[in-house]
């Protein structure tokens, strides 16, 4: 019988979309992924979701990742970006060498092409932040950020970006004005309603289009996905005679 | 944002007494141990003693002679209890009785303190008046007590000249200390801990500005919920 010495923790990664995920969870973020199809504005080109939070811990680079996952399994090309250029995560989340990055590639350092890391998981690629810069507000609002992501929309059909927190840093701001849609997270029994006035506040200034909440740490019943559907295919089925 | 006003029904109260149902359990309990150990080991023992007097008015010579009592006297009597009441609790008896426990028994309780002490109440109904002495230790009680109706009836003449008193039960020495409802007591303080820690619920829900669900969300800001996960 093994001794437990040490209590176990649960790690970043344990939450990132895997085989062993929770059929409540993926299907979830099958929602999200549906709900945010339906409200973008039909474009040629790529579309940038932007997505960001009011202040750190709500859940936001999770959920970048877990979408991104999400939009690749079905069938579209995506990228994430790893735009939290002060305390980045994404390279965590997916187990891999933070190396050169967003920053770099802004910058003038490196190729975009040798930056991509493609396949972090199955049809999705990323980019991490790379090196941390002293300005990252002034990297991020740079030419070159934009006509980053303008090559990007030639290649792919989603771009997720992974942005500060909005009330703690102008950098969310600052990247919303290149995105199609901003996606704000909340965490429950956590956010206050001040940080998420101020958070709508900052991005209604510049303009942002705002297409929804993701709430994290959730309670409600409505995120039982599975009975949910057990109720709704019940229900369907027995309407048109479905065995 | 336009802040809309929200008013708590039964459901969201229920919520409110759940949410915070710690802070409810852990004051209660606070309140009961405070008061089990303040009743149980800071209260000190105290005693009584009581007597019974029986004042009574008697206006007609003639009646006393014959040790009669008329039915104005009863009348009368129940009308000026009060009075002899008032009168028995005033200062200058008070002091009259510290003095002379002071000569008798070298005790030196203050005519402020012995105000304190004493108790007099009238039963219901009735011209019988109640003494209640109640002391750090029985010997003091009866002693007060003692005094008080040995001299009583000489301060109700000097008020009122027609006024009797007798004593019906004489103060009597009590070795067992008056019970201090250790368990009422403790009962109660768990009961106010309760009152308090529920007035604290509410209080610490007005200053709650965490979102609790996605319903509040929509509703405050009109965006949509893209998803909700754990």
């Amino acid at each position: 019988m093994k001794l437990r010495t040490k209590k176990e923790t649960v790690s970043d990664v344990d939450y990132i979309l895997s085989d062993q995920t929770n059929f409540e969870t993926a299907e979830t973020y099958k929602t999200i992924r549906t709900s945010i199809m339906f409200s973008l504005p039909k474009l040629d080109g790529g579309k940038v979701i932007g997505v960001t939070s009011a202040i750190p811990g709500e859940g936001k680079s999770t959920a970048v990742v877990n979408m991104g996952i999400t939009f690749a399994q079905m069938g579209a090309k995506v990228i994430i970006l790893d735009c939290d250029m002060r305390k980045p995560k994404m390279h965590r989340y997916l187990q891999i060498e933070l190396g050169e990055g967003m920053s770099n590639v802004i910058c003038g350092f490196s190729e975009l092409k040798d930056v991509i890391r493609k396949n972090v998981r199955q049809g999705l690629d990323c980019i991490t932040a790379g090196e941390i810069p002293p300005n990252a507000a002034e990297v991020l609002s740079s030419d070159a950020f934009t006509m980053i992501v303008e090559e990007l929309k030639q290649t792919y059909d989603y771009i997720l970006i992974d942005t500060p927190p909005v009330t703690v840093v102008t950098d969310a701001s600052v990247i919303s004005k290149r995105c199609t849609a901003m996606v704000l997270v909340v965490k429950n029994d956590y956010t206050t309603y001040d940080m998420v006035d101020e958070m709508i506040k900052r991005l209604n200034k510049v303009q942002a289009k705002i297409i929804g909440f993701i709430m994290t740490n959730s309670n409600s019943k409505h995120n039982r996905y599975g009975s949910y559907a057990a109720r709704y295919k019940y229900k369907y089925g027995y309407k048109y005679g479905y065995k | 944002m336009d802040e809309k006003e929200k008013t708590l029904n039964i459901r969201d109260i229920f919520f409110v007494l759940w949410r915070y149902k710690w802070v409810i359990i852990v004051l209660s309990l606070i309140g009961a141990l405070f008061m089990f150990v303040k009743v149980q080991f800071l209260t000190p023992d105290f005693y009584e003693a009581d007597a019974r007097m029986y004042v009574i008015n008697m206006d007609d010579a003639t009646v006393r002679q014959q040790g009669g009592v008329g039915s104005w006297d009863i009348e009368a009597s129940r009308l000026l209890s009060s009075s002899y009441i008032e009168i028995l609790k005033s200062r200058s008896f008070l002091q009259d009785i510290s003095d002379s426990l002071k000569e008798s028994h070298g005790t030196n309780y203050s005519a402020q303190q012995l105000r304190g002490m004493i108790d007099v109440q009238l039963v219901n109904e009735t011209e019988l008046i109640i003494v209640t002495v109640r002391a750090g230790n029985p010997v003091d009680a009866r002693n007060i007590a003692d005094k008080f109706v040995k001299k009583a009836p000489e301060q109700m003449q000097n008020v009122f000249a027609s006024a009797d008193v007798k004593i019906i039960d004489e103060p009597i020495y009590s070795s067992v200390p008056v019970d201090r409802g250790v368990t009422g007591n403790t009962i109660l303080g768990f009961l106010l801990g309760g009152i308090f820690g529920i007035v604290l619920a509410f209080i610490l829900k007005a200053m709650d500005r965490k979102i609790h669900s996605s319903e509040a969300l929509v509703e405050r800001y009109e965006i949509s919920i893209l998803g909700e996960l754990d």
